[in-house]
């Protein structure tokens, strides 16, 4: 749905697009992930497998997700362009842990989560159209 | 009473034993060598794709299956 119904539908170059595999589902693993880089086959897009959750448990902090979401999976987030760093955070328990910037927009397909900001392929296409051409409003 | 005393010690042996922290396999069935572009030092590979500044970037946190 992601390919065909935004990345098809946007030829700008000057669209960066960072896939990250995490392990969910009782049976994901890098070999499934591995398979599952052929749903999203975009030249700009590049592929990461997160074996250890770093990122869905940083993004985690950052969005307002329902108590019940342990991890941030099934989320799109979009950055428009400028420098956007990730911070070293000492959690509780004395672990360094990411914590990424936060997006100029994001959408979810949780249900851990309200239906507020639920993906739809059409907004999302839209924002990202918005922000190629510096019309997106900070949310 | 010896032998009484050396079952506790066994007990309580065991007991401490299985008190620890049980190890995290986060990364069951990732293999060791990583493909070239799914890699596993994901956290810098993330801070150096959000760092390019130039450009609008869609990032997306999926499940494989």
């Amino acid at each position: 749905m992601v390919q065909s119904d935004i990345l098809a539908k946007i030829n700008s170059p000057q669209l960066s697009v960072f896939v990250i595999w995490l392990p969910i589902m009782g049976a994901d693993s890098y070999q499934h992930a591995q398979q599952a880089q052929a749903l999203l086959p975009d030249a700009r897009a590049r592929h990461l497998w997160d074996g250890r959750l770093a990122l869905g448990q940083g993004y985690r902090r950052i969005l307002p997700l329902g108590a019940e979401c342990k991890f941030a999976w099934d989320v799109y987030l979009l950055y428009r362009p400028g420098g956007n760093r990730f911070r070293y955070t000492l959690l509780g328990n004395s672990k360094k842990g990411w914590t990424p910037p936060a997006p100029d927009f994001w959408m979810h397909q949780l249900n851990c989560m309200t239906r507020e900001q639920y993906f739809d392929s059409k907004v999302l296409r839209e924002n990202i159209e918005a922000l190629l051409t510096g019309n997106l409003a900070a949310r | 009473m010896p032998k009484i005393r050396h079952g506790i010690f066994f007990l309580l042996s065991l007991a401490l034993l299985s008190c620890g922290e049980k190890p995290q396999n986060h990364n069951a069935g990732t293999p060791k060598t990583a493909a070239a572009d799914l890699s596993s030092d994901v956290a810098q590979m993330a801070e150096n794709f959000l760092a390019d500044s130039a450009r609008t970037r869609l990032v997306i946190l999926l499940s494989p299956t």
